[in-house]
């Protein structure tokens, strides 16, 4: 038999029984929601994950580091001087601009903002920065209000941060301790952590908290991404210094990773679990296609349709209802889902929250579709087997 | 034959579809008392933390220090009873990924703890030895340390004065709890040990415990302390610990919303699935009903029979699914014991469960039902 008139069969027989879909649509439509419900579950969840691991890594640069104390876990827990800062600045490969070495030290204060969603006071990161902290990081825009006036109790909040917590707008204070903060304007990144941040003058800062003229880690911008084995040389070589050096990107997709592992396992468990519930759905819907459809299957056969071609067609019914569910399933994830604003605790890092968006991406779009297509499939094979094996007599016995 | 013995009957006629039916209200009722579990490690356990202990911290944040000074001021407000100090070392062994939940504190804060069961000996140790350590018992089973042990344990904040971020510790105790819920994965090293050796933030606190004459009186005695220190440069900001535990778990985010939908989704997905099982295995039966309706079987028996079945499915189906919620449940807590100390499947949402499948089996079976009741047998017989 040549391969033409094998599709031609196949095609024959799939249309039939799919012609005959309306008169089942009550068992075909559970099963399309079963498989909509899966991909809805899973896709929603893991859209946490890619919203979080866009925020937290987008603006990582591999020729960027980041340096902190030896044996720091992370910002929190790390010290260095100002007299190490000025080490730091002058390590190797360290790109210059017209103001020096671009290198800026910085510090960061956990504070608590109260949380526009439930009223609770929330870890927030206060960021005390120099001039230099933008040459850095290159991509930051000020897009309400200005910039903080250095030697002033003045704050740039990311816009992640205004979202997500209470009273950041424009011309608030924020009272924090015994000192008070003037929001004096709004800052964006293209979607990254700074977003998530309060911005001001590291002097006040430093005075506000008693840190002395002492920073937590400085941000440098190598002359290429090569340069940063000679730079972390320059610096581990140095006897005074007691410092690990780590180039940003990587510093950010680390903190990144016990976040994602959780999950991705948290989401694909619960997925799962659905889709058993949902194949066992499936499966009475193709069984009883196949039930409603015996008299049908076996005229094709006698006919002279070969068994793989009502094998296949059974099958191929089940994995369209999957893949339309799986449709069903992304659309209405993205819907939901697409762009809705969090945020969380960033526990491998900073300690404080994370302002995100939900992405429900390509990729989660296509793994959506992938998962449906498999669970149509795993529901289909059984009845389709039967359907195919079921002797002609007995089909037509039913006449 | 009884209603009870032809309830049953008529279930298994289909057996497959019965089988398949039963399954998916089984997953649908497993992954219920799963997520049951996780909320309650995220939520519900907040509740077995004691109302009888306040926390005090610097109103800042968690991660600014306070006085030393503040212990003893605190400890003369009235209606304290005691006051413990406490230092937060971001501790690991060896590497960095071993983190472990490491507290320096002192006797007070020990002794306050009726959920931390150590042995006599091991307090009387703690008191004697500089380089005392207590550890959980989880904690314990990670590593293989027993008592006796010397553990050379490093700090992700702090350094030592001989250079390092390493302290050496003696294991005194391993502490269990008579609160399963506990959690038992910390280790507690005294004050003066880490104080004394550390190279900045020296004769400071993390936090301080207070705990109460009259667990009553918290919000009294947390406005007190905070009035007290109202003009200072370190503000304190007190609540009882189930405050700020409930506090920290909100800034994970939402988990019981998440939790919440991804059950609602589930549910709404099996009692589609249901309600087409009835739907179907009441068309197939239009003759026999039609039947048992010219035999006599009046209105409300018929629709009985239709909404029993339908309910004898999701019941059946749920206790068999949170049956295996629940050994699925005991046999992960070990494993996640250390990072969720209170993921259990408790009574509350077991009957929940049931609850859900009864009215989930009845929604699912009711217009079946109806459609029986309406079915006039003259059209039935003819039909079939």
């Amino acid at each position: 038999m040549n391969i033409v008139a094998s599709i031609l069969e196949v095609s024959a027989a799939t249309r039939l029984g799919i012609s005959s879909l309306p008169e089942r649509r009550g068992t075909a439509l559970v099963a399309l929601a079963g498989f909509a419900g899966v991909v809805l579950v899973l896709t929603g969840m893991l859209s946490i994950r890619e919203g979080f691991a866009k925020t937290m890594r987008g603006n990582g640069r591999a020729d960027n580091v980041i340096v902190l104390r030896g044996g720091a876990s992370s910002e929190l827990g790390s010290g260095i001087t100002l007299e190490e800062s000025r080490t730091i600045g002058a390590g190797a490969g360290v790109a210059q601009d017209g103001a020096g070495p671009i290198a800026s030290p910085e510090l960061l204060v956990i504070m608590d903002v109260r949380k526009r969603s439930n009223g609770n006071d929330a870890n927030v990161p206060l960021r005390g920065v120099t001039e230099r902290a933008y040459a850095v990081r290159g991509n930051l825009r000020i897009v309400a209000g200005r910039a903080f006036e250095p030697g002033r109790n003045e704050l740039v909040v990311g816009i992640g941060a205004v979202g997500q917590f209470a009273g950041l707008d424009v011309g608030d204070t924020v009272r924090s301790g015994s000192v008070s903060w003037t929001v004096v304007g709004h800052m964006a990144a293209d979607g990254g952590l700074e977003e998530s941040e309060l911005w001001a003058d590291a002097k006040m800062v430093q005075q506000a908290y008693s840190r002395g003229n002492s920073y937590q880690a400085v941000y440098a911008r190598l002359e290429t991404e090569k340069a940063f084995d000679a730079f972390k040389d320059s610096l581990t070589s140095n006897p005074t210094l007691n410092i690990q050096a780590q180039r940003q990107d990587e510093y950010l997709r680390l903190q990144t990773q016990a976040m994602n592992a959780f999950i991705t396992i948290a989401g694909t468990t619960v997925a799962s679990l659905m889709a058993l519930g949902a194949i066992f759905g499936a499966l009475n819907s193709m069984y009883t296609a196949v039930a409603s459809r015996s008299r049908e299957i076996a005229t094709l056969r006698a006919l002279g349709f070969g068994r793989w071609a009502v094998f296949v067609s059974v099958l191929l019914e089940s994995a369209l209802l999957g893949v339309a569910g799986g449709l069903l399933g992304v659309a209405l994830a993205w819907l939901a889902f697409n762009g809705y604003e969090a945020s969380t605790l960033n526990f491998a890092g900073s300690f404080t929250q994370v302002s995100f968006a939900f992405a429900v991406t390509p990729e989660l779009f296509a793994q959506g579709i992938r998962w449906a297509l498999v669970l149509g499939l795993i529901g289909g094979a059984l009845p389709a087997w039967h359907a195919a094996r079921q002797p002609i007599t007995t089909g037509l016995r039913d006449l | 034959m009884s209603w009870g013995r032809l309830l049953w009957a008529n279930l298994w006629r289909r057996r497959t579809r019965t089988v398949f039916t039963l399954l998916s209200v089984l997953s649908a009722f497993l992954l219920f008392g799963v997520l049951a579990a996780t909320h309650y490690a995220f939520v519900g356990g907040i509740d077995l933390v004691g109302d009888g202990r306040l926390i005090a911290m610097n109103k800042v944040s968690f991660t600014q220090p306070l006085p030393l000074a503040y212990q003893g001021k605190i400890a003369a407000v009235l209606g304290v009873k005691s006051v413990g100090k406490a230092n937060w070392i971001q501790g690991y062994y060896q590497e960095q990924r071993n983190f472990i939940p490491w507290v320096a504190t002192d006797d007070a804060y020990l002794d306050m703890f009726e959920e931390i069961v150590i042995t006599p000996e091991a307090r009387r140790r703690w008191g004697a030895e500089r380089t005392a350590a207590v550890i959980g018992a989880d904690l314990a089973k990670v590593y293989g340390w027993k008592v006796g042990d010397k553990v050379p344990m490093r700090s992700g904040i702090w350094r030592n004065q001989d250079g390092t971020n390493t302290w050496e510790i003696t294991i005194v105790g391993i502490y269990t709890s008579n609160n399963a819920a506990y959690d038992q994965g910390s280790l507690l090293t005294r004050y003066d040990y880490f104080d004394e050796s550390r190279t900045y933030g020296k004769g400071s606190a993390g936090w301080y415990l207070i705990q109460l004459e009259d667990p009553a009186a918290g919000a009294t005695v947390s406005g007190a302390v905070d009035a007290l220190f109202a003009n200072s440069s370190a503000q304190t900001k007190t609540a009882t610990e189930k405050a700020f535990s409930a506090s920290f778990a909100s800034q994970i985010g939402d988990v019981g919303a998440i939790v919440t939908y991804v059950g609602i989704a589930v549910l709404f997905s099996m009692l589609l699935v249901t309600a087409t099982t009835m739907a179907q295995a009441v068309r197939e039966r239009t003759a026999e009903l039609a039947v048992l309706k010219a035999l006599g079987f009046d209105q409300r028996r018929i629709v009985a029979m239709v909404l029993g079945e339908s309910v004898l499915v999701t019941v059946l189906g749920a206790a068999l699914g949170l049956g295996l919620a629940w050994l699925l449940v005991t046999g992960l807590y070990p494993a996640l014991a250390r990072f969720m100390p209170a993921f259990k499947l408790t009574a509350e949402p077991v009957a929940l469960g049931f609850v859900l499948a009864l009215v989930l089996g009845a929604l699912a079976g009711i217009w079946p039902a109806v459609q029986a009741m309406r079915l006039r047998v003259v059209d039935a017989l003819r039909r079939a």
